[in-house]
């Protein structure tokens, strides 16, 4: 059973990924197994690196920051473990990372006053999956929670935080410092333009850059050579988390063409990296039962009975609407099938797929996240 | 806004949440403004999974493609790109293999922040000379912010040199009343929060972009009378007691979904127009969800059978 598996997998796992296209619900997913592993006695943090704010609304709150936020889960139950809530904040979480690797506070000045720091930490599109991994290493190795969600942002981001040590990790590569400062010497920038093999390249980034720029680059990476070793082994210890045995990536998918497109290209992607997949959510399916024919003669009389002060024609109209309202569905169903299988049929024997319904209204608070853990967790009669 | 003055844009970038069409609506829009006599490129930016080719059924690479009469495509990848930009700015080929060859200049190059997203920028700007109009299908939208931000901080980074007169460049396409953001919703509270949110960050980091229009997306539009709605309401509360079995039960939620979606529609429709301050154009369900097969493709035959209705019958 499906159902089972995950439950074991929530008990199970120290650390969840759930991967896919934009829209399919893959944030409220995470909030529900946050929700439900929480109900279950287990200290869980539900952490977003998407840029926009989802998690927060999905879990009826206005807004987090970059600080674990605890969710007050006395509403739906009176005895339960925790669930705490994050969202990524990548300028605050790069303040913080120099904060605690700069040997002293001139560093740390020198730092923040750089143009180049600025603008990473403001702006630059990568940071945020960077400092995502950061993160996540800090909150896996606090030991506060038993199990960490983590929530990715769409399709080609979620590649780019698989692939970390991302663009940011890469910019204070080792080989891009020493060209820049020559063994740790510091070394101006004229020095180099006149003496030295890569004279000539160095001229031509200068022409394509703009002097300015690199010589804010060397200043930036003779700052950058103490945090440099933080980094990489950081790196290097997420790089090995995500391929641990209590570690596990789930890929949600809704029943349409393009979703269901990108969580089969997610399949490949995975297994090609080596990168334990460990199954399917196609969320947001529509389930309807196949024989409804004979309900019409009683929906028409219900209506009969109910029509008092309404004009005579409105009990038809009514059968009528609900007939081709509930058609539709069904049709959308079979349609909804194909696309599924067409996933199902790339996973191994112990992956799973499973089919989670649509449900009625959105889902933007607590309760509803509890509902839909119902399909996800036991076996439940559908409407 | 209306959909002619959209149509009379030169530059297009269209966003929004994951999942509300984007893709759909690019390529509809680009169908519409090529058959109006425009000739018209569709763009992905730097996709590792691009989404034009199965609507076209053509494979869409870096150069562009012609896909229909006077419509084109193209998915502009950062290593193409960059060449084309290296070509431009160094002039000489040989050089230019120098730096392409160099891993630690490619290194650097790949990292430097902002290097990417300004390239692809510029390849952008270079679209506009070739062609009447240029639509760039952007990605969702914290990401698409991250782009559109770039070239104003590569100027205050730079501060000279060829980037920085390129960012200025772009700047300028920005600022060309004939360049706008389209934002893409659906009906759902979730979507417009963020959609909302969107807006207001373009207007606050990309002041140069003044224009913006609003699509809302897979729309149900108003169909149920009063009476009607009040027997739904009766049948619903009924469903909820024993008296019905579980087949009448689903029949009744098919109706009740039906309605939700017509009120949630009217709903975003109303906190759009008067939270953004803009018009809002509405595009029905397509689709299978609209009722009927036909994947992508036809989704976005329909959708841009839609446009130019509305641009033809616009005052």
């Amino acid at each position: 059973m499906n159902q089972d598996k995950i439950q074991h997998i929530l008990s199970d796992k120290r650390l969840l990924i759930c991967v896919g296209a934009g829209g399919v619900g893959k944030t409220s997913m995470a909030a529900t197994m946050g929700v439900h592993a929480a109900l279950m006695g287990r200290k869980v943090l539900v952490l977003t690196i998407d840029p926009a704010k989802r998690l927060a609304n999905s879990l009826g709150l206005q807004e987090f920051g970059n600080q674990e936020v605890q969710i007050d889960l006395s509403v739906i139950s009176e005895d339960s473990g925790e669930l705490w809530a994050m969202m990524l904040d990548g300028k605050q979480a790069f303040h913080e990372l120099i904060d605690r690797v700069a040997e002293n506070e001139e560093t740390k000045q020198a730092i923040y006053d750089n143009n180049i720091y600025q603008s990473i930490a403001d702006t630059i599109v990568g940071n945020q999956e960077y400092m995502a991994t950061e993160k996540l290493y800090d909150v896996l190795h606090s030991g506060k929670y038993d199990l960490v969600i983590l929530d990715t942002p769409p399709v080609k981001n979620a590649l780019d935080f698989l692939e970390s040590p991302g663009r940011m990790a890469q910019f204070v590569d080792k080989r891009i410092m020493k060209w820049f400062l020559a063994d740790g010497k510091q070394k101006t920038l004229l020095r180099r333009l006149v003496s030295g093999t890569s004279a000539k390249l160095f001229g031509l980034l200068g022409h394509i850059f703009g002097k300015e720029f690199l010589e804010d680059i060397v200043i930036f990476f003779q700052h950058f050579k103490e945090l440099y070793e933080g980094f990489q082994a950081r790196h290097q210890a997420v790089e090995s988390i995500f391929r641990d045995a209590k570690t596990g990536f789930l890929i949600v998918s809704s029943p349409t063409e393009p979703a269901t497109e990108v969580a089969r290209f997610f399949v490949e992607q995975l297994h090609l990296r080596n990168m334990p997949l460990l199954g399917v959510i196609a969320n947001q399916c529509h389930q309807v039962s196949s024989s409804t024919a004979d309900v019409e003669k009683t929906l028409l009389s219900h209506c009969e009975r109910l029509n008092e002060g309404l004009a005579s024609d409105t009990p038809n109209r009514m059968v009528a609407r609900i007939r081709s309202a509930h058609k539709r569905l069904a049709m959308l169903q079979e349609y909804e099938d194909t696309l599924i299988t067409s996933v199902e049929s790339t996973l191994s024997p112990d992956q799973f797929l499973h089919r989670v319904p649509k449900i009625q209204g959105e889902v933007h608070d607590l309760q509803a996240l509890h509902r839909v853990g119902d399909y996800l967790f036991i076996s439940t009669e559908l409407i | 806004m209306k959909i002619r003055e959209i149509l009379h844009s030169k530059l297009i970038f269209v966003s929004g949440k994951g999942g509300v069409g984007k893709t759909c609506v690019s390529a509809a829009l680009g169908k519409t403004s090529a058959q109006l006599g425009k000739r018209t490129i569709i763009v992905e930016v730097d996709n590792f999974h691009p989404s034009f080719p199965p609507i076209f059924g053509k494979e869409i690479r870096y150069q562009p493609t012609a896909l229909e009469p006077n419509l084109f495509g193209c998915n502009i990848t950062w290593m193409k790109a960059l060449e084309d930009w290296l070509v431009r700015t160094v002039k000489i080929r040989t050089i230019v293999q120098m730096i392409l060859n160099n891993r630690v200049a490619m290194l650097f190059l790949n990292a430097t922040p902002g290097a990417r997203e300004i390239v692809i920028l510029s390849k952008i700007a270079d679209l506009l000379t070739e062609y009447d109009q240029v639509i760039v299908d952007l990605p969702a939208s914290g990401h698409a912010l991250g782009i559109l931000r770039v070239p104003g901080t590569a100027m205050q980074l730079m501060r000279s040199g060829p980037i920085y007169e390129r960012a200025k460049q772009i700047l300028s396409v920005f600022s060309d009343p004939r360049a706008l953001v389209l934002l893409c919703a659906l009906p759902e509270e979730m979507v417009v929060n963020e959609t909302v949110e969107f807006a207001q960050k373009i207007r606050e980091d990309v002041p140069q972009i003044s224009k913006m229009a609003v699509f809302l997306n897979r729309v149900s539009v108003s169909s149920f009378n009063e009476d009607e709605r009040t027997l739904l309401a009766r049948l619903s509360t009924e469903s909820a007691s024993s008296e019905c079995s579980q087949n009448e039960q689903e029949m009744i939620q098919a109706a009740l979904w039906d309605q939700e979606l017509e009120e949630s529609s009217s709903r975003s429709s109303t906190r759009l127009t008067s939270e953004l301050g803009y018009d809002v154009l509405s595009i029905p369900k397509l689709g299978l969800h609209g009722g009927f097969k036909g994947g992508t493709p036809k989704v976005v035959q329909q959708m841009h059978t839609i446009f130019s209705r509305h641009f033809r019958t616009e005052s």
